[in-house]
């Protein structure tokens, strides 16, 4: 259920701001594979330049360069090797989120998962401003709600924010159409962020997500849920509402308890083995008060292995 | 109320309902909630929902069960008391005390089953022993009213004790007395240590046993104060038959040979039928039958004369009905003695008158032998008498009569000695030391009848035999005797049968006889202890009767001559003196037929041992010793409570010389018949138990008011692991 204290106090502007803005500005939020970039950056481009990063050697091909022999490996073995350098340059990160009905389910805490999406979304696009990286934002549910185009510029952070700020979780989800329109203008290689809770088959979502992957994206799976939604602690017999349907269930939470929460581990692991099995990252954020906590040390952890 | 009774199955229906309904009404007002894991929650139903239903159904019942198990626990419930189904007797809880009233008496002889009562109650006993825990106590106290109970408190009986104790238990003869077993048995329990106690009554409830309802309802009531447990088992069955022979006697132990004598048998009819035949059967000692006969009786008592001439062997008459249920009461013996000869003195004041004028001839008459002076005595008697002189005849099988004569003045005492009755005509005098021994001679069994005529001076008969006369005479009624002028006798109320007799018209009638003159008497000063036996019509007494000793006086007040009544023409005459003087006769006899607790005396001839030997009933043999009383020996026997037969040796050594003696059973055990169902009632009401007809019943009973196997434990328990199952099912624990 949606916060609406929560969201009343949302603005764009008190989206990023305080502390949070100087512990994200250290912060990266590298592609681990190579990705297309218009302007140099930091992320590693596929194509090969000649700048300080060395790659590799290769064998010398007629028409190739002279300015580009390695002239100390010919000294010492008298063999033509072309020296070849990594170019790096900035990348396009697409947060794709779902803002179908289940994500405006609220717990305990003072987020729903849907406030706390759009909080972590908006430090990822502060996060990819800084550095100077092109970001989108695609929303969707049966189908995209909201869509976004890349940009780098100030202003187009701000109108991402402000368009974040005016999204409101609805309807039911569809991840198969959703994500598959979502994802359809994401051309280029970049750095494709997908808010959810996944919950659908993992196997299902993940076919749809690993398209992006297969094109080159590199994809992280932000997996939300709230910790409330995890458990079933109820002690009497309660009517538990879908939020995306008319469907309701009568059960006595405590004869499902403990196969609920097994099976709702098993859904998570089951999303990150088979995020991991197409080649792209998951992570599961609890919905926290202290929302920045969970990301920046996914980030961290990211930037750790990226390095 | 039992544990299982249908109240507490609707009270256990309607709390096992509560947790259904609570689940009822929680199901309808339960949480709602919007839930965003929906596809988890459906996905872990789709897996788990069918287990899930059961296990939800299961841990409803395990609830139910765990909401009931819970007041159930603190409800202290016991299962249900099963008797034992080998037919033993329920074992008491320990430290109970339980103490048996037998009922012992006669009529527990009846039949029962396929024994008796009596059999069926012996083998309760030792089941009731068999089935007695440590620590405990059993008494067995028979109904009998001696108090004398019978403790076993050595449990757990092998079979030997168990014989051992209940062959101390003897059978009695005594009517059952349950008024003075219940006061015993509630001093008894007054004084027990043991935590519970338990009162059993075994017997067959006879109505003539409950005698003072009230009393006993008060005694059982004070058993239940006393927090005893009180149980009935009753042995009656109101199908049975019973005829029993309840008395037989002709009034006396000694007979005349050859006499027709009324024998009285009261018999008694005890049954449910309205009209029962049987037959009675009289014997004598050799098994031959003197008398039979068909009868018709109603439920009750009913008295049948019968008309016996015993032949002088007859020593013991056995009187028989026809077997029944209770065999006990069917017969009953009596030992009688046969005398052949009477011995009569006859004294005689001075009397100039002759011929029929003279009492003495119309005695002598009466006394006479068929055919030698008259045939006036329809006893027949063959007797020459003459005055003053001792004669005697004997014709076949019939008795001798001895009449001595003696005049007033020639009194000799020692004639006093063999002689059945002296009679006393017109005696107004005779000498202080005569009528001492007159005194003694009546001491000792003899009977004087006193017959003052018209000769007697009242003054000088009233100086004379003040010592042993009923009463003094005054003058005679009549100074002129007026022909047309007479009285009739009529019998008072006497307990004497014999002298009834005189009343029918087939022994004479002496209703008929005329009185025209009599003495006067002052009823109010007659000696304490004399009785009126006949009076007048004009009610005028006729005959007194004064006991003294083992014998009696007698006074006739209109005289034995025909100067007064016309009684010695009238047939009545020779009965009337022959009735008497064999009553006089037994009377000099000690009794043959004796009462419980009378003793048995016999007097021992001159020159026998001083020692004789008595056999009891019960087989046992007693020596007794003769004892010097009055100048003759005699021997005593008193223990005699035992009804049955005793034989008398009087020489130790000839076992073939003997004398039977019987004590008379008391009867009143034969009237068997139960108490009304009214007064059941009222004991049930009064002791708060129920009158049980069987065994089983009494188990049962007994059952009731036992709690099998508490299941409070077991309630505790089962709580205790249908909260663990539940606890389980639900997930609180073990999630």
């Amino acid at each position: 259920m949606e916060s609406k204290d929560s969201r009343a106090e949302l603005t764009p502007l008190n989206l990023v701001e305080g502390d949070i803005v100087e512990r994200v500005r250290r912060l990266e939020l590298f592609s681990r594979f190579r990705v297309e970039g218009l302007i140099s950056g930091n992320n590693k481009s596929p194509f090969r330049g000649f700048t300080a990063d060395f790659l590799q050697h290769r064998q010398y091909f007629r028409g190739d360069s002279l300015k580009y022999l390695d002239w100390r490996v010919f000294g010492k073995r008298e063999k033509l090797y072309i020296k070849e350098y990594e170019e790096l340059t900035n990348t396009t990160v697409s947060v794709i989120m779902d803002v179908s009905n289940s994500m405006s389910f609220r717990g305990s805490g003072r987020l729903s998962k849907f406030d706390f999406c759009v909080r972590c979304a908006a430090l990822v696009f502060y996060m990819a401003f800084l550095h100077k990286d092109s970001f989108s934002l695609t929303c969707f549910n049966t189908g995209v709600v909201q869509r976004i185009p890349a940009g780098n510029s100030k202003k187009h952070l701000h109108r991402i924010l402000r368009a974040l700020v005016g999204q409101n979780a609805g309807g039911a989800t569809d991840f198969f159409l959703g994500l598959k329109e979502a994802a359809a203008p994401i051309k280029r290689k970049g750095l494709t962020v997908v808010f959810s809770d996944f919950m659908e088959e993992a196997e299902d979502i993940v076919r749809v997500i690993a398209r992006l992957r297969l094109e080159g994206s590199d994809v992280i799976a932000m997996h939300v849920f709230d910790p409330a939604e995890s458990t079933l602690d109820f002690l009497s017999i309660t009517r538990f509402f879908d939020l995306e349907s008319p469907e309701m269930l009568t059960i006595d939470p405590l004869l499902v308890r403990r196969e609920y929460e097994h099976e709702f581990e098993a859904h998570k692991l089951a999303m990150r083995k088979a995020c991991l099995h197409h080649g792209f990252d998951h992570t599961a954020l609890s919905v926290e008060n202290e929302y920045e906590v969970p990301l920046m040390e996914y980030v961290r952890h990211r930037m750790e292995l990226c390095s | 109320m039992h544990f299982l009774a249908p109240t507490f199955f609707a009270a256990f229906c309607a709390l096992a309902a509560i947790p259904l309904i609570i689940y009822l009404i929680f199901r309808r007002r339960k949480r709602n909630v919007p839930w965003g894991a929906m596809f988890i929650l459906r996905r872990t139903l789709d897996k788990h929902s069918r287990v899930k239903v059961w296990k939800q159904y299961a841990i409803i019942a395990v609830r139910t069960l765990a909401f009931l198990a819970l007041p159930l626990a603190f409800m202290w419930p016991y299962l249900r008391w099963k008797p034992p189904t080998d037919g033993s007797f329920p074992p008491p809880p320990s430290s109970t005390h339980r103490l048996i009233i037998l009922d012992v008496s006669p009529s527990m002889d009846a039949v029962y089953a396929r024994g008796t009562c009596m059999d069926a109650a012996w083998s309760l006993c030792r089941k009731a022993l068999a089935a007695g825990v440590f620590p405990g106590r059993l008494d067995i106290l028979p109904m009998d009213g001696t108090e004398t109970p019978f403790v076993f408190d050595r449990f757990p009986a092998n079979h030997a004790a168990i014989e051992s104790f209940l062959g101390q238990i003897g059978r009695n003869s005594t009517p059952a007395n349950l008024e003075t077993a219940l006061r015993y048995a509630l001093r008894t329990f007054r004084a027990s240590h043991e935590k519970n106690k338990e009162l059993y009554v075994f017997s067959d409830f006879g109505a003539k046993d409950v005698r003072d309802l009230n009393v006993l309802a008060g005694l059982f009531r004070s058993f239940r104060r006393q927090g005893a447990r009180i149980f009935f088992l009753s042995y009656e069955n109101p199908q049975l038959n019973n005829f029993a022979v309840l008395d037989f006697t002709a009034q006396m132990d000694l007979l005349l040979q050859g006499q027709p004598t009324m024998f009285y048998a009261v018999l008694g009819y005890f049954g449910a039928q309205p009209v029962a035949e049987t037959w009675l059967t009289i014997n004598n000692q050799d098994g031959e039958t003197l008398y039979e006969e068909v009868l018709s009786l109603a439920p009750g008592e009913k008295t049948v004369t019968i008309p016996l001439t015993l032949k002088g062997k007859e020593r013991m008459l056995t009187a028989s009905v026809k077997k029944d249920d209770f065999s006990n009461d069917n017969a009953i013996q009596r030992g009688y003695r046969v005398s052949d000869s009477l011995r009569l003195l006859v004294i005689q004041g001075i009397n100039l008158k002759s011929g029929f004028e003279n009492p003495k001839e119309w005695l002598e008459l009466v006394f006479a032998a068929p055919g030698e002076k008259s045939s006036l005595s329809p006893l027949q008697v063959s007797s020459e008498s003459k005055p003053e002189s001792s004669q005697s005849t004997k014709l076949g099988g019939r008795y001798q009569v001895h009449v001595d004569f003696a005049s007033a003045v020639q009194i000799n005492p020692a004639q006093f000695e063999d002689t059945d009755g002296i009679i006393l005509l017109d005696v107004d005098s005779l000498s202080e030391a005569q009528v001492d021994a007159l005194r003694l001679y009546v001491l000792r069994g003899g009977t004087v009848l006193l017959a003052p005529g018209p000769q007697t001076a009242p003054d000088k008969f009233n100086a004379t035999f003040l010592p042993i006369t009923p009463i003094g005479l005054e003058a005679p009624a009549q100074k002129e005797i007026d022909p047309d002028r007479y009285e009739n006798a009529i019998l008072e109320k006497t307990s004497d049968l014999m002298l009834k007799e005189i009343e029918t018209p087939q022994h004479g009638n002496i209703g008929n006889a005329r009185f025209y003159n009599y003495y006067r008497v002052d009823a109010n000063k007659m000696a304490k202890g004399a009785e009126i036996l006949f009076t007048l019509s004009n009610e005028a007494p006729l005959l007194f009767y004064r006991p003294l000793g083992r014998g009696a006086c007698l006074l006739w007040t209109a005289g034995l001559g025909m100067d007064w009544n016309s009684m010695v023409v009238h047939p009545v005459f020779p009965v009337f003196f022959s009735r008497l003087f064999n009553i006089a006769a037994a009377r000099r006899k000690f009794a043959l037929n004796l009462a419980p607790g009378a003793p048995i005396i016999y007097r021992l001839a001159q020159g026998a041992g001083k020692e004789t030997v008595i056999r009891r009933p019960d087989g046992r043999r007693v020596t007794l010793q003769a004892e010097l009383v009055g100048g003759a020996w005699f021997a005593r026997y008193d223990d005699t409570l035992m009804p049955g037969m005793y034989r008398l040796q009087p020489d130790p050594a000839d076992e073939s010389d003997f004398l039977t003696y019987t004590v008379r059973e008391d009867k009143h055990e034969s009237d068997y018949r139960p108490i009304t169902k009214e007064q059941q009632q009222a004991l049930e009401q009064a002791s708060g138990a129920r009158f049980c007809l069987s065994e089983r019943d009494m188990f049962e009973s007994v059952g009731a008011v036992y709690t099998g196997r508490p299941l409070a434990s077991w309630l505790a328990c089962a709580l205790f692991f249908l909260l663990l199952l539940e606890a389980g099912l639900a997930r609180r624990w073990f999630a």
